[in-house]
């Protein structure tokens, strides 16, 4: 239905009018560090002034510009909403934080949800008013989403859920859960007792523990689900079928074109922001630049951030995959964690005695930033597998090496 | 501090070249194959050759005009790297390199002259070391006598010397570089001294130089930016040959760990020797990625900032990956591993030679450094 065509020059008038916006209106530091991903949001502070940002963002008219407009947004087509998402991470302007509802929940609504789903959700989710979380991991399983042990069970016309959840980011603000349950225990295969629910949080019965994270911050909540009631009209698609649901959230991910809102929900880091840390800090009384260690590490940084770019681009060619098919895109997350976290851990060692010091502290630099960022770092190597899982699953699958 | 390119393009040349080479590389080459030429004088098999010049590859980057195919350099690089995926052992990147210096650098009546036999299967090389350091200026003086010069001194481990036909010599000219076309024939056979190499498949030479007459015909004036340039292709074809040969060193772990037993489990379900050997998998696929984007964007003239950064990095972790790759193989191969017999003893020694070779990974790293930050 997004078909329209639109003329290069209206794009690119639109690009502009997308960059100046934001060059006035991008927030001033707040005087507190913020977070890169929506998994940092630790206090009401942070919270507030991310919903703020993203509620300017939308209401300027730079949020959920691909939604319908009947449900708070403009129904254009996705382009304009790519363009301004690669403004704002051009720009580095802070992250959309309700990364659940903008990229989750709210495409699956409009996917496959009701108009009276569609007119209670959606535009509380690009407001930001209607935080949302996730409700897949539990305790002791991992990522493991076949074993998951959380009940809801039909009376009438309710669940009563019971169980326990972990890891669920912004537990503590949520409004709404993506909640993955266990309508079923009898059925074979197990993930076909799994059902999908857009679970109310602010009700009797669920509860929520913080979990304090190795920053020192706080961002998860282990979510406690105790006899807790809600209406069987908040199951999404048909009972038994969660499964499926949840394999086609990770599609939305991709962007605006595949539905998501858009807005920014990472802010990444590069070589060449390590570098720019290298140019204000000093080794043996020389420039870190000009430090021949230094150089060597950075440039084998560089190397292997360019061969992860360039390996997203060598696999969509099958010719020159042919020896190891599926190594690249069955090993992407092990190489880009590793990588990011070898990163982090090298732009603390470039500066020296400050180094040392953390978030806090009042000459840190960049305010603590990496110290955080290389802490932080270890949700991606730890969370959605671990990378020694990961690495069981790229010499299992692709080298066809035995299991252990 | 900006290079964005992420250039990757595998052109219809490439693909159909590729599926050939795959063939043809895999009839022609095996370890065994390899180990029985160690003992042959040249180090490989003239029939191999000859089949080489048949597909026409011998010029597969030189111009129509002078009886190539017109694909560019790019194009031999997937068949360079199933040479390295089957242990073949033949002169044939020594050869491109050569042919591709005079396609650039000669002026017609050179090119006419040189590159029709170069097409036609006439083998040649490149002489570049004066010293054992890859990174040093070109010293070997040719000195004006009269209407010619004279050409004394002496070269180092070049490659294939011993089966070329045509030797392209490395000089300076009043200290600007040279490029000096010499035919075998124009030495002694005394004057090439064969070097004993730890990679026992290929064959270098040195190469003695006594005041050997040189005609202004035989002499390619370069610059800075040639020299540079060609030694950065012979890197990049020394990569592609490693990312190939990594590939053979994994194939072989992989065969290992998924047969041999100790404890009563096959030692592949250990993690201790699984998870290196994706490592391995994941530093070949790196150095793949970054060869051919180099091959997607090398240029027929001077290279750019971008290939030259692309050549540098590709030469870096092709031959780190495959030192990493050749020094595991040897240790999970246990007793084994110990062994002449095993073929982890020719990857091993294939990558000690394959990393110096136009440059160590410091080098290219460093060479990488002065690009990007100063």
């Amino acid at each position: 239905m997004h078909n329209n065509k639109h003329s290069k020059t209206e794009l690119s008038l639109f690009r502009k009018k997308v960059s100046e916006w934001l060059r006035i209106n991008k927030p001033k530091d707040p005087g507190f560090l913020l977070p890169q991903t929506f998994m940092e949001i630790g206090s009401e502070q942070v919270l507030n002034f991310l919903r703020e940002w993203q509620f300017k963002l939308w209401s300027s008219g730079f949020l959920g510009m691909s939604w319908p407009s009947e449900f708070g947004g403009q129904g254009l087509p996705p382009i304009f909403q790519k363009i301004a998402d690669e403004e704002m991470k051009k720009q580095k302007v802070p992250i959309c934080f309700n990364v659940i509802g903008l990229g989750w929940a709210g495409p699956l609504i409009i996917d496959i949800g009701t108009e009276e789903e569609k007119r209670k959700y959606l535009k509380g989710i690009l407001s930001g008013d209607d935080i949302w979380c996730q409700g897949f991991s539990e305790p002791n399983h991992g990522s493991d989403l076949g074993s998951i042990q959380t009940k809801a069970e039909r009376s009438q016309d309710s669940y009563i859920v019971n169980g326990s959840k972990i890891w669920t980011t912004m537990g503590n603000f949520a409004k709404y859960m993506i909640l993955l349950a266990r309508t079923n225990n009898d059925s074979d295969r197990r993930y076909d007792g799994l059902s999908f629910f857009l679970a109310p949080m602010k009700i009797p019965g669920v509860s929520t523990s913080p979990i304090r994270k190795i920053t020192g911050d706080y961002g998860f909540t282990e979510t406690f689900f105790t006899d807790a009631k809600i209406p069987a009209s908040t199951l999404m698609g048909e009972e038994g079928h969660g499964w499926s649901l949840a394999m086609k959230l990770l599609q939305y991910e991709r962007g605006a074109e595949a539905g998501a809102a858009g807005g920014i929900s990472i802010i990444p880091t590069t070589v060449e922001d390590v570098v720019e840390v290298a140019k204000t800090t000093k080794k043996d009384g020389i420039s870190s630049l000009k430090d021949p260690i230094t150089r060597d590490e950075l440039i084998k940084l560089l190397i292997d951030q360019k061969a992860i770019y360039l390996g997203e681009r060598r696999a969509t060619f099958n010719e020159l995959c042919m020896d190891f098919p599926n190594s690249l895109p069955l090993s992407s997350k092990l190489r880009m964690t590793e990588f990011s976290r070898r990163l982090r851990q090298y732009a603390l060692t470039v500066q020296g005695a400050a180094a040392a010091v953390y978030v806090g502290d009042k000459k840190a630099i960049q305010s603590g930033f990496w110290q955080r960022a290389y802490l932080n770092n270890f949700s991606t190597t730890i969370g959605g597998g671990t990378s020694q899982i990961q690495a069981n699953i790229v010499g299992e699958h692709v080298l066809g090496l035995p299991k252990d | 501090m900006e290079f964005n390119n992420l250039k990757i393009d595998f052109t219809e040349e490439q693909s159909m070249v590729n599926a050939s080479a795959k063939e043809f590389c895999a009839d022609n080459s095996d370890t065994k194959r390899a180990r029985q030429l160690i003992d042959s004088e040249l180090g490989f098999d003239t029939d191999t050759w000859d089949e080489i010049i048949q597909l026409g590859w011998t010029g597969i980057n030189i111009d129509d005009q002078y009886g190539g195919m017109s694909f560019g350099i790019s194009a031999a690089i997937p068949i360079v790297e199933h040479m390295g995926n089957t242990m073949m052992s033949i002169p044939y990147p020594s050869h491109l390199l050569a042919s591709e210096l005079i396609g650039r650098l000669g002026d017609q009546s050179q090119k006419s002259q040189w590159l029709p036999p170069l097409c036609d299967g006439k083998r040649g090389t490149v002489a570049f070391l004066d010293n054992e350091d890859w990174g040093s200026e070109p010293q070997l003086k040719l000195i004006k006598k009269n209407d010619h010069y004279l050409m004394t001194g002496e070269k180092l481990l070049v490659s294939d010397a011993l089966s070329a036909d045509i030797i392209i010599v490395l000089a300076t000219i009043d200290t600007h570089p040279v490029f000096v076309i010499v035919e075998s024939h124009m030495l002694k056979p005394q004057d090439l001294h064969p070097r004993t190499l730890i990679d026992e498949t290929k064959r270098a030479a040195d190469i003695s130089l006594q005041n050997i007459i040189i005609e202004e015909t035989q002499i390619m004036h370069a610059s800075h930016e040639i020299v540079r340039d060609i030694k950065l292709l012979g890197s990049l074809l020394m990569a592609a040959e490693s990312v190939g040969v990594i590939s053979i060193t994994l194939k072989t772990i992989v065969d290992y760990l998924t047969t041999r037993k100790q404890f009563g489990k096959l030692i592949g379900s250990y993690q201790s020797l699984k998870h290196p050997t994706v490592e391995i998998l994941l530093e070949m696929d790196s150095a793949k990625s970054l060869v051919y984007h180099a091959a997607s964007i090398i240029e027929s003239g001077t290279l750019s900032i971008d290939s030259q950064i692309a050549c540098h990095m590709s030469k870096a972790k092709a031959s780190d990956a495959l030192s990493f790759a050749g020094d595991r193989a040897v240790q999970f191969h246990g007793g084994m591993g110990f062994t002449y017999d095993c073929d982890a003893m020719l990857f091993i020694r294939r990558a000690q030679w394959a990393n110096q070779q136009f440059g160590d990974p410091q080098y290219h790293r460093n060479q990488l450094a002065k690009l990007i930050f100063d």
